[in-house]
């Protein structure tokens, strides 16, 4: 009885907290000044994900559930507010909460084999714990589980579902569909919105976006430098969420203008993220455990650093101003995850390359079959080239597929080797 | 349990599959332009195949039925068979199956169909183009035309194949025969394997006369009270699941696995002039696998199938990590419920063996259903 009375009062506790736009007024407030010392950039973001789940719960615009590759550009140029349900599980993760809703979405049939991001996300909108979508957008790019998840949300909701189903080719074909796509998208949008449709606008945000990306490439061009001026441990947290979630926004522009200056002032000082830099990481895979893990202990121990992870490079080209819908559709028929995992392999190793790397690191996300299907075949042409590749099992989201020994083995004995090479 | 083919067609069927055939394993697959190639289109559904023997190359957790056919291919190359594949860009499991085989079997022809998930008019002429492009590379790798005369007979001959399960299919449902569900889906399994020409032969004596196809009312034994299962998922690997069901004392109604009654239930336009049009529209308006956007329609057909045809417990049998079906089976377990029908959840595995466990799952289901 006491559990039932428990358990009870813990959903209402967290349903209305969670439902509540004062709270992420408060999360704000109390965060500024609890992490007053921490990087503006930090800060900045701190502040923008909690203004957009604030304005999302006042209903000020209308709010979109978004995959993490659905070009955010067109949803600023159509004022709506993103929400993007796999990072939003990334924060819970680290709040330790996620636990909790991973635990709803089990008992409401969502199987264990699920990637833990959409598991939490589907606990939390099954809770109610997030602001309800007037529409849901996607796209299907690298990742099936989305695409479903996605659906589910549109029909749990009995909102309207767009999916962007770029083709598996990159070619003249394919890019003309693609646009054709994203054109019908903005009317299904404005059609939903009652609002009309501004190229102008549109080309605002695309400048904006631009803007950005030249910042994030001035960013990955000082990370370049050794010792390594900027976490890939951070990388993969904050600035991922403005990396899917910003472009083409003033916010957006604002925090990459902040993070440059930060790397910037690093890499002048000659300050690295360890002391005395000895070994030097290529991530992949676009996550990390965000609950807390040994992994970055072990990483200080022995001198090593993320120096790159390959969803931070800039894959794409400079928006053409006068063609507003080929460079998005170009975007994401550029995405090295797409298409044949030659691609990728292309990108990784020119990304060793620059980025001066001693071993590569495969997180296999539990759940996520596009990226750890292809990491044998990674490991096998990495080997072939002499470049040492570990991969590393594991669950960014669920703590019960986190094993501390065995990572730590596992680990040491790479660091190891990777000492010994130099 | 029956035996078949009769006698007299057996040297027949073994001559079809001498011919040289080209290895599919998706369902979306346009088996007519194979058959129109001069090819026969063979499923592989390889059980059998441990899937840990490809844990070398693809992770262990992925798909079982991805990671078989890679064993199966494997052991076709040591044997120096140099099989030609298609695959279909169905899930992420088949794109990373298409790396491994294209990086590994460099020799063999294989050729990657893209597949769109939407059935827009859009969608539509992107996956003609698709297949236009196909045809191109079937005409290449054999050195011969696909002439629209050679689709033609290609349609009729799967048509006709279709049209005899769905009859089956409708006198099961009206009890017109006796024929257990594991001797149907064994029908159809063979017939997938390239010998439809044959079904094809004989419609007739297939469906009615043949005594050796129809299984002897008395082979059953009295008729008691059965439980009616529909039984539902993403491609049916080991089908002794099904004579298990039948052991407990379930009847299937219907299985409508990928090889199972979404391969039979639609048919291709015959009267259409441009044989690819009627191609590609069968294969985007059909029954949808649940990687499609329209897979909320097949979850609307198995609705009215349970209401129909009376089901008595729903079990969902899918392959374990197939992420398209897995993310089908909350909302639809909720509507089935709702229905007042028990369902119970499944994994396959691809393996010969049906474990003690899911035997006992099984029975105990059936009991759930029987005295709840």
């Amino acid at each position: 009885m006491d559990n039932i009375i428990n358990s009870d009062l813990k959903d209402r506790i967290i349903l209305s907290l969670a439902q509540s736009s004062f709270t992420y007024k408060l999360i704000r407030k109390v965060g500024s000044y609890y992490f007053r010392k921490s990087d503006s950039s930090f800060l900045f973001w701190l502040n923008f994900y909690t203004r957009q789940l604030e304005i999302a719960y006042q209903k000020k615009k209308p709010v979109v559930w978004a995959s993490i590759f659905t070009p955010s550009e067109l949803l600023y140029a159509l004022d709506l507010i993103p929400l993007y349900p796999e990072m939003i599980s990334a924060s819970v993760a680290a709040l330790n909460l996620a636990g909790y809703f991973i635990e709803t979405a089990e008992s409401n049939f969502y199987s264990l084999d699920l990637c833990s991001f959409y598991r939490v996300a589907s606990g939390m909108y099954l809770k109610n714990c997030l602001p309800r979508p007037d529409m849901v957008i996607s796209t299907s790019l690298l990742c099936d589980g989305s695409v479903k998840f996605f659906q589910n949300v549109s029909r749990y909701y009995g909102c309207d579902y767009y999916l962007i189903d770029p083709p598996y080719e990159r070619n003249q074909g394919s890019r003309k569909y693609l646009i054709n796509e994203l054109k019908k998208l903005v009317q299904w949008i404005s059609k939903r919105t009652n609002e009309q449709f501004s190229p102008i606008k549109l080309r605002k945000t695309l400048e904006l976006a631009n803007q950005s990306t030249l910042l994030i490439k001035k960013i990955n061009q000082i990370r370049e430098k050794v010792p390594a001026p900027l976490s890939g441990w951070n990388a993969l947290a904050y600035p991922l969420y403005m990396y899917f979630a910003s472009l083409g926004s003033r916010d957006g522009l604002k925090f990459y203008e902040l993070l440059a200056q930060e790397v910037k002032n690093n890499a002048i000082q000659g300050i690295g993220v360890v002391e005395k830099e000895r070994i030097r990481i290529l991530w992949l895979h676009q996550l990390r455990p965000y609950y807390p893990n040994i992994i970055w202990q072990i990483m200080l121990d022995y001198k090593a650093v993320i120096a790159f992870e390959e969803i931070s490079q800039v894959f794409w080209l400079e928006y053409d101003l006068t063609q507003l819908f080929s460079g998005l559709a170009d975007k994401i028929l550029a995405n090295p995850g797409a298409g044949t995992l030659s691609r990728r392999i292309s990108s990784i190793e020119n990304l060793i390359k620059k980025y001066k790397i001693d071993g590569v690191i495969h997180f296999n996300q539990r759940g996520c079959r596009q990226s750890c299907g292809g990491a044998s075949m990674i490991k096998d042409y990495l080997k072939a080239k002499g470049i040492p590749m570990l991969i590393l099992d594991g669950d960014g989201i669920d703590k019960r597929n986190y094993s501390e020994g065995q990572i730590r083995t596992r680990l040491e004995a790479f660091f190891e080797i990777l000492s010994q090479n130099r | 349990m029956l035996e078949y083919p009769p006698h007299s067609q057996k040297n027949k069927i073994i001559t079809i599959k001498k011919k040289p055939f080209i290895a599919f394993f998706c369902t979306y697959t346009p088996q007519e332009i194979i058959l129109a190639s001069g090819f026969r289109p063979q499923r592989v559904i390889p059980l059998g195949f441990d899937p840990s023997l490809a844990n070398t190359f693809l992770d262990s957790n992925f798909c079982p039925f991805v990671r078989s056919i890679l064993s199966w291919a494997i052991k076709q190359n040591q044997d120096n068979a140099m099989v030609p594949f298609i695959l279909v860009n169905s899930c992420d499991g088949m794109r990373r199956l298409y790396d491994v085989m294209s990086y590994y079997f460099r020799d063999s022809f294989i050729y990657f169909l893209d597949l769109p998930r939407k059935r827009d008019r859009a969608s539509e002429e992107l996956f003609k183009s698709y297949l236009y492009d196909l045809k191109r590379s079937l005409e290449d790798f054999t050195g011969r035309e696909i002439t629209d005369e050679a689709l033609q007979e290609a349609i009729r001959e799967s048509n006709n194949f279709r049209t005899i399960f769905m009859r089956l299919d409708e006198m099961r449902k009206k009890q017109n025969i006796n024929l257990s569900y594991y001797d149907f889906f064994k029908l159809i399994q063979d017939g997938t394997e390239g010998i439809k020409k044959i079904y094809g032969l004989y419609p007739n004596d297939f469906l009615i006369y043949d005594s050796h196809l129809i299984t002897n009312q008395n082979q059953l034994g009295e008729k008691k009270k059965t439980l009616r299962i529909l039984l539902t998922g993403s491609v049916l690997d080991n089908i002794e699941i099904i004579k298990i069901i039948e052991e407990y004392g379930g009847i299937i109604e219907l299985a409508d696995h990928c090889n199972g009654w979404r391969y039979y239930i639609n048919k291709i336009d015959e009267t259409n002039p441009n044989k690819i049009d009627a191609i590609v529209s069968f294969y985007l308006h059909k029954i949808s696998c649940p990687r499609m956007m329209e897979s909320v329609t097949r979850e609307e057909r198995l609705l009215e199938i349970i209401t129909d045809r009376k089901i008595d417990g729903v079990i969902f049998y899918t392959q374990k990590f197939c992420d398209v079906s897995l993310f089908q089976i909350p909302l639809l377990r909720e509507k089935i419920k709702s229905l007042g029908v028990l369902s119970l959840c499944l994994e396959g595995e691809f393996s010969d063996n049906i474990s003690g466990q899911v035997r006992t799952r099984i029975q105990a289901f059936m009991e759930a259903i029987e005295f709840g």
